[in-house]
């Protein structure tokens, strides 16, 4: 017997489609449609059931055991560390801040690897955005700033940039969708322009747009050596003008980018100069800049902190209250200087040595103290830890809310029931056992 | 809960006709009951209240306090959540928080059962953030919560009043409310929100100019909004942002907007922001055109209004009206939030300082005074500084010493700018609130233009929240630090500590509504939205 569930949300790339139809046979997922590699992978792919309910030192173990001697580690814990949460519900998102709270903790949101978010463009300047149908619905000129959407979100351009018109008001061309990338690729295939980016010269360019924008007519950007513009960025000036009075002229612009996260402690250059240019633009027309997104709850996990503690990212509790120190209280920094005394790992798994973003000497840290992990299965990282749990597989098992790339708050259903606690539970009665 | 009698307060009970007279009050259930009728029955639980004034507990008909824009607002703020003064520390009882101009969700909440507030409305929420909204709601303890659901440039429902389709127009409020578990429609710049996704220039919309896409006027949409929430017998038929806030001159499109609600129940926001005579855009010949308002309020009892009072301190712009956040935004250079949400409405967000020695600053703090004193009937006036945007709800008490005290209103006035004095007439208004009044600005009052039949008095089968305040000379002080705070029956504050945070209830409204007209809707929804209705609609 095989059953059907439709609009499911799809957590397995930053677009978060809500539209998946699954077909579910037993305890498995037999069907994904509509068609989408990333998907497909997430849904049909093997689910490793865990080795038992939990593990204490690498061996299996009671649940209550584990959740004692769980207790036991944050009791004697003066300085632990949360991390992970991207791949949680809202719920388990509460739990952990909650948690964090009251053990004096510095909570981080992190990704599988264990990178940081970064807000420091929205924290110093703002943002200029919108929801995904406004673009969908009213954007005129898409431009997919350095990065292949048609692999990492393969929906995206389906869904937003050629879906029809559907605001009020004129539109009297066609969309026009322009990919800036390093070289051709399955995104700039499907474009109607092409720019050529020059690695690692995301900000001449910019600078250059920026430019170019800014000046009443083309005529009047001055630039000594034209040659050197497209030695340094990639594309002629001459290229980087069109983009520019592209943008100047559309009615509705928006800009995609992925934001940087290769320096959690310092500030996202791109997006803060993303940002600049769509402000920028207003004085001729409306434009918008937007994520492309991030898989799973990262957006969630940003927005629970903030309306917790009034900080999106890295927030410590150690003086009894929230402080957030930029690149500081980041889970790399804190580890890396040895600053953690014990871990909870959520949905993470930074001690796997391909994947994790974590330096030599922050993993060679996390090693050493008392790790709690909770998780769908027995990572890397669960099998080093002092106490391993088990969880539903997210995305799958789970039900709650999820934030989308634009803040919109989605509901999660869970296809399969879970046979397991779930990671706020789990959390919960975690705290329980503190007082 | 066990039957409790409050004993030897006075009662100030304005909605019951009980103006400072000495009576017991009896709570039992969370309710409040009439004095048992066996005179042998005695309570569980006696509160001595001799001395003490005795008050429903505070409602707050009109501010931001969760959801994605106020988010945006403390993600913006980190310079403000830093210092002794702007952190909530955590104890046995209470979790940790910063303040702010908008606090995190936890402190919002303890901070307003701390000034004797038991109920609180966010009055603009995106039906697209309405999930959000609720997320915080469960994270904002100690109040009782709801929130107005932007409506006024919804471009379904500008499609139904440009088809004259009432019944359409009917059904779709209805249905929005309970798919969003809304308490009541919002208009917000009616019309305008859409001119401003179409254009960065277009600003300053009048009520009568065609919306550019639709072949109807600002005037239509506030005229059949008004007209269908009041026809669906909602408790608070229509919230209404006028178009224009905060532009010399704009009072004129403040009158229009109260004429085209025509005999129909309407509360007009944050009235203060739009009150404004002057050139047009020139805010150096910005006045006070509070009187000729008022007059047109005092002649309509349909009509109620919050002030919206501007306090001199930080602060921060946030409303759907995006226009206004980019006009903001140009002025002042701060950080600027903006989001345009498909289908619904807009959203701009960035912070401002309100100096004293600024004339149009000072200005906008005296008209907003000038509001509380020019209406006639308090019943029509309420209590509120659009939280965070003329201040933070936290200047409540301040507010109420300058409305009891006028020698402390004289005094702060004198401050300001001797321009203002030209261009207002706060100088020459000696009105003194009394403390019967206050009740009703603060409680009574906001509960009766919100329908809410069960807050905002203190008769039998009200919800029992109570303030209890030690009188003083000094008002500010009286209502700053409440003796006693009393949550359905339930002593949440007692002597300024926190003594128990539960967590509040969401009130919403779910109006009936067709059925048959269901899949025209749903098949509209799929064109336009980008996601589904299924995880649109709140369970």
């Amino acid at each position: 017997m095989s059953q059907t569930i439709t609009d499911y949300v799809c957590t397995a790339c930053g677009c978060l489609c809500d539209d998946l139809t699954l077909t579910i046979e037993g305890r498995r997922i037999a069907r994904v449609e509509p068609p989408c590699p990333v998907a497909a992978a997430f849904f049909l792919g093997e689910r490793p059931a865990p080795p038992a309910a939990a593990m204490i030192d690498g061996q299996p173990a009671e649940l209550e055991a584990a959740l004692a001697r769980a207790a036991e580690i944050l009791q004697a814990a003066s300085a632990p560390l949360l991390f992970g949460l991207q791949h949680a519900t809202v719920d388990a998102q509460r739990a952990a801040v909650a948690l964090a709270d009251r053990l004096g903790a510095t909570i981080d949101p992190t990704d599988a690897a264990g990178r940081s978010q970064n807000h420091a463009a929205i924290q110093t300047l703002g943002a200029v955005t919108a929801t995904l149908g406004e673009v969908a619905d009213r954007s005129d000129l898409i431009v997919y700033w350095n990065c292949n959407p048609a692999v990492t979100h393969p929906r995206h351009l389906e869904r937003i940039a050629r879906h029809p018109y559907a605001a009020p008001g004129e539109h009297p061309t066609k969309r026009r969708v322009i990919v800036v990338a390093p070289e051709r690729n399955a995104s700039t295939s499907l474009a109607d322009d092409a720019l050529t980016l020059r690695t690692d010269s995301d900000l001449a360019s910019l600078a250059v747009v920026r430019a170019i924008a800014a000046a009443a007519t083309p005529a009047d950007v001055r630039i000594e050596n034209e040659d050197q513009v497209e030695r340094q960025t990639g594309a002629s000036l001459a290229q980087w003008a069109y983009l520019a009075e592209r943008l100047k002229h559309a009615r509705y612009a928006a800009i995609f980018y992925a934001p940087d996260k290769s320096d959690p402690g310092g500030a996202d250059p791109i997006a803060h100069s993303i940002t600049e240019l769509v402000r920028d633009l207003h004085r001729h027309t409306r434009a918008v800049a937007l994520p492309l997104g991030e898989p799973g709850n990262a957006a969630g996990a940003a927005q629970v902190l903030a309306w917790q503690t009034g900080f999106p990212n890295a927030v410590n509790f150690a003086a009894g209250y929230p402080q957030s120190v930029p690149g500081e209280s980041t889970a790399g920094a804190i580890l890396e200087r040895g600053e953690a005394d014990a871990a909870i790992v959520i949905a993470a798994d930074p001690l796997n040595p391909p994947t994790t973003a974590l330096s030599a000497a922050a993993q060679d840290h996390l090693k050493q103290i008392p790790t709690i992990v909770l998780d769908d299965h027995a990572t890397e990282t669960a099998k080093l830890a002092a106490v391993a749990i088990f969880t539903p597989t997210f995305g799958i098992e789970t039900s709650g809310e999820v934030f989308r790339s634009d803040n919109i708050a989605l509901p999660l259903r869970a296809a399969i029931a879970p046979t397991r606690p779930t990671a706020e539970e789990l959390m919960q009665r975690l705290l329980a056992l503190m007082n | 809960m066990p039957l409790t009698k409050i004993t030897g307060g006075k009662l100030y009970d304005p909605t019951n006709g009980v103006d400072g007279e000495v009576r017991d009050l009896w709570i039992e259930g969370g309710r409040i009951v009439s004095p048992p009728a066996d005179p042998t029955i005695h309570p569980a639980r006696v509160i001595n209240a001799s001395g003490l004034a005795v008050m429903p507990g505070g409602v707050d008909i009109h501010c931001h306090i969760a959801g994605p824009a106020a988010n945006a607002a403390r993600i913006i703020t980190p310079d403000q959540r830093r210092g002794e003064g702007n952190v909530l520390r955590r104890s046995d009882l209470t979790r940790s928080g910063t303040l702010g101009s908008v606090p995190s969700t936890f402190a919002t909440g303890y901070k307003y059962a701390g000034l004797g507030y038991t109920t609180a409305f966010d009055a603009a929420i995106a039906p697209l953030g309405s999930r959000h909204a609720h997320l915080e709601f469960a994270d904002t303890p100690c109040i009782d919560k709801g929130c107005f659901i932007l409506m006024g440039n919804n471009q379904y429902a500008l499609e139904a009043i440009e088809a004259n389709d009432p019944a359409r127009l009917r059904m779709f409020i209805a249905w929005l409310l309970g798919a969003t578990k809304g308490y009541a429609p919002k208009l917000v710049n009616p019309g305008g929100v859409e001119v401003w996704k179409q254009s960065s220039t277009a600003r300053g919309h009048g009520l009568d100019d065609p919306i550019p896409g639709y072949k109807i006027t600002p005037r239509a949409v506030i005229r059949e909004i008004v007209a269908a929430a009041n026809d669906l017998g909602l408790p608070h038929p229509a919230h209404i942002h006028c178009n224009q806030l905060g532009m010399p001159g704009n009072w004129r499109t403040t009158l229009a907007t109260m004429e085209a609600v025509e005999s129909r129940r309407a509360h007009f926001a944050h009235i203060q922001f739009h009150s404004y005579g002057g050139g047009e855009g020139d805010e150096f010949s910005m006045s006070s055109r509070v009187a000729d308002l008022a007059d047109y309020v005092n002649a309509h009892p349909n009509l109620t209004v919050d002030v919206g009072q501007v306090m001199f301190g930080d602060a921060v712009a946030m409303t759907a009206d995006g226009a206004a956040g980019y006009f903001l935004h140009k002025l002042y250079g701060n950080r600027w939030f903006n989001c345009d949400v498909e289908v619904e409405a807009g959203c701009g967000v960035t912070p401002i300082e309100y100096r004293r020695k600024s004339i149009v600053h000072a200005l906008q703090w005296a008209i907003g005074l000038e509001w509380y004193l020019l209406v006639d009937d308090p019943w029509q006036v309420m209590m509120s500084t659009d939280h965070p945007n003329g201040g933070s709800f936290l200047a409540y008490p301040q507010i109420i010493r300058l409305l009891m005290d006028r020698e402390f209103r004289r005094a702060a006035f004198a401050r300001c700018p001797a321009a203002v004095r030209e261009r207002c007439i706060l100088g020459d208004l000696d009105r003194e609130y009394t403390l019967s009044e206050i009740a009703v600005i603060t409680r009574s009052g906001p509960a009766r233009a919100l329908g809410l039949k069960q807050k905002g008095h203190l008769g039998a089968g009200a919800d029992a929240d109570v303030t209890i305040y030690t009188p003083s000379e000094n008002y500010q002080e009286m209502f700053e630090l409440p003796r006693m705070v009393i949550k359905a029956g339930e002593t949440i504050v007692d002597q300024g500590e926190l003594r128990a945070t539960p967590d509040g209830v969401a009130l919403h409204n779910a109006p009936a509504f067709d059925q048959d007209r269901l899949p025209a809707l749903e098949s509209w929804f799929n064109d336009h939205y980008s996601l589904k209705i299924k995880n649109y609609a709140l369970a």
